[in-house]
C-alpha cells in the first residue's frame, strides 16, 4: 500500500513540464492523484518519476464563456465543474456526471484532465464529453494541437496523447435546448461504477435531430453508441423507438466482466439506462 | 445510600446521571485529530516491517530465496517460517487432538494455506522499503489443489490444509435438546430448507497495528497494540515465544479506531513483531495495510445449514433439527470458540425447546476467521429468520403471524433456553407489534399487492437477533475442558486523588464505544457529581494499570462488567470517603452525604470539600481515624455469577450474561431491469436495559444496522475457484458509507436486565438483524420471479443471475 519509489518533479510553466517530460520517457504527469496515486500505492502501476501539474501557472483551475464555447482548464477539479453555474445550464450533462463522481473528498481533488487522460472507460466525465463533442487542446514540445474526443480513446488506459503531451484545456459547445441525461449504477459512492450514459439529444418539434450516446464500463474505452445514434435521427421518441435504439446500442457491446457485473448484466443495465434516459426527455 | 437502581434492592432514587444524554466526550477530540492511536506512536529508531504474502490459495514452499531483499539498502532482516519453526513454538489451540496438533505460526511453514498468507517479514528502516524489499522475497511454490467450501471438506478425497491432522475437521459436537423425536412425531409438517453465511470481513477503519521493543537491562518486551483481548493474548503470546508473562509487557493506546471483533487474533502479529524486536534490539512496527486488512484481518465464519423444521398446522413450532457446517479458513486461530458460542442464541427469540444442532467446524483455503460483530450468533439467527420465512411461505401465512406464534411470552421471563441460557427480560411480542405498527406494516403489504401488477418489486421482511453481551468463557469447556479458561471478569478503580478531584480506571480500553462517558456517569451517580467532573483513564497495560485476564472490549461486555466492578469500587470509596469526613466534621456518618465533590450533613448542612478529605487521607494521614489505612482508592473485581455456569453433559450452560435482542423491519424495492435494491424502510426495536446514555446507545445501534445493511447488500469476500481473493481492497470489497445509509427509526422498549447488577445489557454487537430483515425482504419482494435465496448477501448481480437461470429453465 505504498508505492515505490520515484522521482518527484514540480514544474511551473507549460514549457519546463514539457521539456521534463520530453527529456525524461518514464516521467507522468500528476493532476488530482485520484486515479494514479491508488494504482501506485497498489503497486499496479509504479512510474519512475511523476511530474506535479499543480504549480504550473498557465495550469491554474478555470471555467469560462466565449461566445458559444464553453472552456474548462484541465486541472478544474471535477466540484468545481460539478458547482458551476455557467455549466450547469449550458452542458448539464458534465455537471451532472461531475457530481456523480464517487465522494466529495475525491470530486475536490481529481481533476477533468485526470479523467480523459487517464484512458479508462469508467470515468464519467469521458461519456459526458463524448456526449458533448468536446475538443482536446494539449500541448507538448512540439506546441499544441487539438484532439476531437471522437478520436482521443484509442484502448484501455490508451488515448491518442503522445508522450510528453499534457491536455491543457476542453471545449465543448454550450447547448441549452437538448436534452442532456447522466445516469449510472453504483454499489455506492466511492464503488466504481458498473455502467452509466451519458445522454445529449436535440429534438425539434418532437423529433430527434442529433444524437450523441455515449456509454461507461462498456468496452476497453469510452464508446459511442453509434448505430442507435443513427437510428434516433428524424424518429419520435416513443416507447417503441426507444426500446429499439436501447437494443440497438447494447447488442454487440462486450463489456467487461468482474465481480460486480458480468458481461450480460452490464449490457442489461446499460439497455435499462438508455432506455430510462430516452424516456426523461419526453412526457 | 443506595442511588443506583439494582435489581436487588428497592429503587431508592432515580438515577440522576445515569440514562441521561449526556455529550459524549470522546468525539470532540477525535474528530479534532487529537486522539492517540497505534500509528501515531513512533518510539525513536523504529523499524518498520512488512510482510510478503501468498500469491496461491494452496501451495508447498520448495523454496524461499531472500537475498534479493538485501540489495535494497535499508533493509536490516528478513524472516520466513524456517526459522521461526526453530525458534518459536506453535501457538496454543483451543481444540484438543487431533485439531489440536495443528501448527501455526506467525509467517506460512512448509505450505501456504491461504491466498494473502503472509510468507516472510522484512524489517527495514522505513515502511516504504520494506514493501518494496518484500516484492523481492522469491518464492518457489509447488501448486496444491484447493478446498474453498466447508461440505467439500469434509468430503472423502477432498485436499487436507493440515495433512497432520488426518482430516479437515476442527471441532464436531451435538446438542440434544428437549426431546426432537417426539416433536417431530406431533407434528403436522415439516419444513427442509438450506440456509447459508457469506465470508465478510470486520474492516475497522484503523487497521491492526503493534509495536515492539525490547528493553535489554530488564529483559523485557514491551508491545503497544490495538489487540481488543489483550490477556487472553498474552499468554499464548508468551508460550509461543517462550517467555514467561512478568517479561511481557502489553499495552493497548488510548484510542483504538475500530475493531468490531477484528483485532484478537492479531496475536501472530504480535508475536512476530515481539521476536524481531529482540533480535534487533530496536522497536519494530507493524501496520496492516487496507488490503492485508481485508485479507487475512478476521472473516466471518461462512456456515451452512440444513434444517427440518417441525410445525404445527396454526404455525406453532414444535422442534428443529440441523446440521450446522462452519467453515473457519486456514487456521482456527480463536477457533473452534464459534463453534460452542452461537449457542448462547439456540433458540433465537422462539420459546422452541426441542432442538438438535449437530454442529462441525472445518478448515478450509481461506483466510482465518474469528469474531465478527455478532460472532457465531449471526449465522444462527439468520437461520431462525429464513426458516420462519419458509415455513410461513408453506403454511401460507402472513410471516410476521408465523412469528407472533411462537415468540418467547413476557410471563416467562426470565427465560430458561432449551440449553440454559437465561434470557433476561423483554418483551417480545409487544416490541414486535410496535415494531410492526410503526413500520406500517399493514399499509406496505396493500402497496405491495396494488403495486405488483404495475412490475413494482417491493418486498417486506422481517428477522431479529438475541445479541448476547458479556459471555461466559465457560462455554469453551464444551469444545477442551481443560483449556484454562472460564466465567469472566473485570476490574474497576475509582480514586480520589490528592486535589479531591475523582478519577476512574478499568481494564477495558474502547475501540469508539465511549467507555470515558459512561463509565464517568456510572461514578458520577455514586458521587452525586457532574459526570464531566469525573476523569477517566483511559489505556490498558499490563504493567502499570489495573486488569483482570478477560478485560477487554469485546462481546459486548464492557458496560456490563467493567461498569459494575467500577459501581462497586466508587461504591465502597464513597463509604471511605464518609468514614473520614465523619472524624474531620464530627458529625455520625449516617447523616453524610456527597454531592458535587463535597461532603454535606443532611441534618447540620455543614459542608466541606472532598479535596479536605482527600488531603486528610493521602498526606496529612496523622489526622486519620485508627483502623483507617491513607489513601483514597479502591479497586474492585466483579465477577458474573452465570447461574449455570459450566456446560453439562448435554453443553447446557448460561453461557452469557444478558440477552438483549433487536427486531429488525426491512422494506424494499427490487428495480425489476436493472435488480438494484432499495431500501425504501428500515426500522428497528430493542431492548438494551437500563440505557447508561441514550446517545452511546444510539450510536451503537445505528452502527450495528448500517454493518448489518453493508454485510446484507455489499460486502462480499469472493474467492475463485483456485482460492485468490477477488475482493481484497476497498476497488472491490465495497463497504457501505454514511451516504447510502437509509434513514433509520430506532425504537426501544427498555426493561431492566434481570442478571445484571446495573439492570443493564451489552448492545455493543447488535448481532447483524438487518441481514435477515434485508433477505427476508427481498425474497419477498422478487416472489413473482420465483427466484430463492439462499444466502446472507445479496446483489443486484445476483437477481440479475438467478432471474436469468429461471428464464433459461
Ligand atoms: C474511490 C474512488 C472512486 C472513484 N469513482 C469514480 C467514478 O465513479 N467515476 C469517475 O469518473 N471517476 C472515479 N474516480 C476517479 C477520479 O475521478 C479521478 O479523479 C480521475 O479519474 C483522475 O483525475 P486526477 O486529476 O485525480 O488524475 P491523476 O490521478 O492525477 O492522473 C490520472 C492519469 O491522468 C494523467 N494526467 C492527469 N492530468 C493530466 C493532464 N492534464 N494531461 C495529461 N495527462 C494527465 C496522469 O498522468 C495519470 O496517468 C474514483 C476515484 C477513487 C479513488
Amino acid at each position: 500500500m505504498r508505492p515505490r519509489p520515484f522521482d518527484f518533479y514540480q514544474p511551473t510553466s507549460i514549457k519546463e513540464a514539457s521539456e521534463i517530460l520530453h527529456s525524461h520517457e518514464d516521467a507522468k504527469p500528476l493532476a488530482g492523484g485520484q486515479s494514479l496515486i491508488p494504482m501506485m500505492k497498489l503497486r499496479i502501476f509504479s512510474p519512475s518519476e511523476i511530474m506535479s501539474l499543480a504549480k504550473i501557472k498557465e495550469m491554474k483551475p478555470y471555467i469560462s464563456e466565449t461566445g458559444q464555447i464553453l472552456k474548462i482548464g484541465a486541472m478544474a477539479t471535477h466540484d468545481m465543474i460539478h458547482r458551476s453555474d455557467v455549466l450547469r445550464n449550458a452542458v448539464p450533462v458534465l455537471s451532472e456526471a461531475a457530481g456523480e463522481i464517487a465522494d466529495q473528498q475525491i470530486r475536490n481533488r481529481g481533476t477533468i484532465g485526470g479523467n480523459i487522460a487517464h484512458g479508462d472507460p469508467s470515468t464519467n466525465l469521458s461519456a459526458a464529453l463524448l456526449a458533448l463533442d468536446a475538443e482536446i487542446e494539449v500541448q507538448g514540445i512540439e506546441g499544441t494541437r487539438i484532439i476531437p474526443i471522437d478520436e482521443f480513446f484509442l484502448d484501455l488506459f490508451t488515448t491518442a496523447l503522445d508522450h510528453g503531451e499534457i491536455i491543457t484545456e476542453f471545449r465543448v459547445k454550450a447547448s441549452p435546448h437538448t436534452k442532456q441525461k447522466f445516469m449510472k449504477v453504483a454499489k455506492s459512492d466511492t464503488a466504481f461504477p458498473m455502467a452509466f450514459v451519458a445522454l445529449n439529444v436535440g429534438l425539434s418539434e418532437g423529433f430527434v435531430e442529433n444524437a450523441r450516446i455515449a456509454l461507461g464500463v462498456a468496452g476497453p474505452t469510452p464508446l459511442r453508441a453509434l448505430e442507435a445514434e443513427k437510428f434516433l435521427l428524424k424518429k419520435r421518441l416513443d416507447s417503441e423507438v426507444i426500446t429499439k435504439a436501447a437494443q440497438i446500442a447494447t447488442k454487440d457491446l462486450e463489456p467487461p466482466s468482474d465481480v460486480h457485473a458480468s458481461e450480460e448484466y452490464r449490457k442489461q443495465l446499460l439497455s435499462t439506462l438508455i432506455k430510462r434516459g430516452l424516456s426523461s426527455f419526453v412526457g | 445510600m443506595e442511588v443506583l437502581q439494582t435489581h436487588k434492592g428497592e429503587v431508592k432514587a432515580a438515577n440522576k446521571y445515569i440514562g441521561k444524554n449526556i455529550k459524549i466526550r470522546e468525539d470532540v477530540k477525535l474528530v479534532q485529530g487529537k486522539g492517540h492511536y497505534i500509528d501515531d506512536l513512533e518510539l525513536p529508531g523504529t523499524l518498520h516491517m512488512a510482510y510478503a504474502t501468498s500469491t496461491y490459495g494452496h501451495a508447498r514452499i520448495k523454496k524461499i530465496d531472500t537475498s534479493k531483499c538485501f540489495t535494497i539498502p535499508g533493509v536490516l532482516y528478513v524472516v520466513t517460517g524456517e526459522e521461526l519453526k526453530s525458534r518459536l513454538s506453535p501457538f496454543m489451540e483451543i481444540a484438543t487432538p487431533p485439531s489440536g496438533n495443528l501448527r501455526d505460526y506467525p509467517l506460512a511453514v512448509d505450505k501456504v494455506r491461504y491466498y494473502g498468507e503472509p510468507v516472510a517479514a522484512i524489517v527495514a528502516t522505513d515502511p516504504y522499503i520494506a514493501e518494496d524489499a518484500a516484492e523481492l522475497v522469491d518464492v518457489e511454490y509447488e501448486l496444491l489443489p484447493v478446498v474453498l467450501d466447508g461440505e467439500k471438506s469434509l468430503e472423502q478425497d477432498a485436499p487436507l490444509v493440515h495433512e497432520n491432522i488426518g482430516s479437515n475437521v476442527v471441532w464436531k459436537g451435538v446438542w440434544d435438546l428437549g426431546d426432537t423425536e417426539s416433536a417431530f412425531d406431533r407434528a403436522d409438517l415439516i419444513v427442509e430448507d438450506v440456509v447459508r453465511t457469506h465470508r465478510y470481513a470486520s474492516v475497522p477503519l484503523e487497521t491492526n497495528g503493534m509495536v515492539a521493543s525490547y528493553d535489554e537491562g530488564s529483559n523485557i518486551i514491551t508491545v503497544h497494540s490495538v489487540n481488543q483481548m489483550p490477556m487472553f493474548s498474552l499468554p499464548l503470546i508468551c508460550a509461543a515465544l517462550g517467555i514467561p508473562p512478568s517479561g511481557f509487557r502489553m499495552i493497548v493506546p488510548p484510542n483504538v479506531g475500530g475493531a468490531f471483533g477484528g483485532k484478537i487474533i492479531n496475536y501472530t502479529h504480535i508475536t512476530l513483531v515481539s521476536y524481531l524486536t529482540r533480535i534487533l534490539k530496536k522497536p519494530v512496527k507493524y501496520v496492516e495495510t487496507r488490503t492485508e486488512n481485508i485479507t487475512f484481518g478476521t472473516h466471518n465464519n461462512e456456515r451452512i445449514y440444513h434444517v427440518s423444521l417441525a410445525a404445527r398446522k396454526d404455525g406453532k413450532v414444535l422442534g428443529v433439527r440441523m446440521k450446522a457446517i462452519d467453515n473457519c479458513g486456514a487456521y482456527p486461530r480463536y477457533e473452534p470458540a464459534g463453534a460452542v458460542i452461537w449457542a448462547q442464541v439456540v433458540p433465537g427469540i422462539y420459546d422452541v425447546r426441542d432442538i438438535y444442532v449437530e454442529f462441525i467446524q472445518v478448515l478450509s483455503n481461506k483466510g482465518p476467521t474469528g469474531p465478527v460483530r455478532g460472532y457465531s450468533r449471526v449465522q444462527h439467527n439468520f437461520m431462525w429468520e429464513r426458516m420462519m420465512n419458509a415455513l410461513a411461505k408453506k403454511l401460507n401465512m402472513d410471516p410476521t403471524e408465523v412469528r407472533f406464534k411462537n415468540l418467547i411470552q413476557p410471563e416467562k421471563m426470565p427465560y430458561v433456553g432449551p440449553s440454559n441460557t437465561i434470557y433476561d427480560g423483554g418483551n417480545y411480542p409487544a416490541s414486535f407489534k410496535r415494531l410492526l405498527d410503526t413500520l406500517e406494516y399493514k399499509k406496505w403489504r396493500d402497496l405491495q399487492a396494488k403495486s405488483r401488477p404495475d412490475g413494482r418489486l417491493i418486498g417486506i421482511g422481517v428477522a431479529a437477533v438475541i445479541d448476547s453481551g458479556a459471555n461466559n468463557f465457560s462455554q469453551i469447556k464444551i469444545i477442551n475442558k481443560d483449556f484454562p479458561a472460564s466465567g469472566n471478569s473485570d476490574v474497576g478503580m475509582v480514586i480520589v486523588d490528592q486535589f479531591g478531584d475523582i478519577v476512574a480506571r478499568t481494564g477495558t480500553t474502547d475501540q469508539g464505544q465511549s467507555h470515558a462517558t459512561t463509565f464517568s456517569q456510572i461514578v458520577a451517580e455514586v458521587f452525586d457529581t457532574d459526570p464531566e467532573e469525573i476523569k477517566f483513564q483511559e489505556g490498558f497495560d499490563s504493567i502499570s494499570n489495573i486488569w483482570a485476564a478477560h478485560s477487554g472490549a469485546y462481546a459486548s461486555r464492557s458496560a456490563v462488567i467493567a461498569g459494575t466492578a467500577l459501581y462497586y469500587a466508587a461504591r465502597n470509596l464513597k463509604q471511605k470517603v464518609l468514614k473520614i469526613a465523619q472524624s474531620i466534621m464530627d458529625e455520625p456518618i449516617s447523616d453524610l452525604d456527597i454531592k458535587n465533590k463535597e461532603v454535606f450533613s443532611k441534618v447540620s448542612g455543614k459542608k466541606i470539600p472532598l479535596a479536605k478529605v482527600a488531603s486528610v487521607a493521602w498526606s496529612d494521614v496523622g489526622l486519620l481515624p485508627d483502623g483507617i489505612d491513607p489513601g483514597l482508592m479502591s479497586y474492585a473485581i466483579y465477577k458474573p455469577d452465570f447461574k449455570f455456569n459450566m456446560p453439562d453433559e448435554r453443553n447446557r450452560i448460561n453461557n452469557t450474561l444478558t440477552y438483549s435482542y433487536s427486531i429488525h423491519a426491512t422494506v424494499v424495492e427490487v428495480d425489476p431491469e436493472t435488480f438494484q435494491i432499495k431500501i425504501l424502510k428500515h426500522v428497528v426495536i430493542s431492548d438494551p436495559g437500563t440505557i447508561i446514555n441514550p446517545l452511546v446507545v444510539e450510536g451503537q445501534e445505528m452502527g450495528a444496522t448500517l454493518h448489518g445493511i453493508s454485510a446484507a447488500l455489499s460486502e462480499n469476500l469472493v474467492y475463485d475457484d483456485d482460492g485468490i481473493l477477488l475482493s481484497s481492497n476497498f476497488w472491490d470489497y465495497n463497504v457501505i458509507g454514511a451516504k447510502q445509509m437509509p434513514d433509520l427509526e430506532l425504537l426501544q422498549d427498555v426493561t431492566r436486565s434481570t442478571s445484571s447488577v446495573l439492570g443493564v445489557r451489552g448492545i455493543g454487537e447488535g448481532g447483524g438483524g438487518p441481514i435477515g430483515s434485508i433477505i427476508n425482504a427481498v425474497e419477498d419482494a422478487v416472489t413473482p420471479l420465483n427466484i430463492k435465496l439462499i444466502s446472507s448477501n445479496i446483489s443486484s448481480y445476483d437477481l440479475f443471475s438467478l432471474n436469468r437461470k429461471n428464464e433459461v429453465i
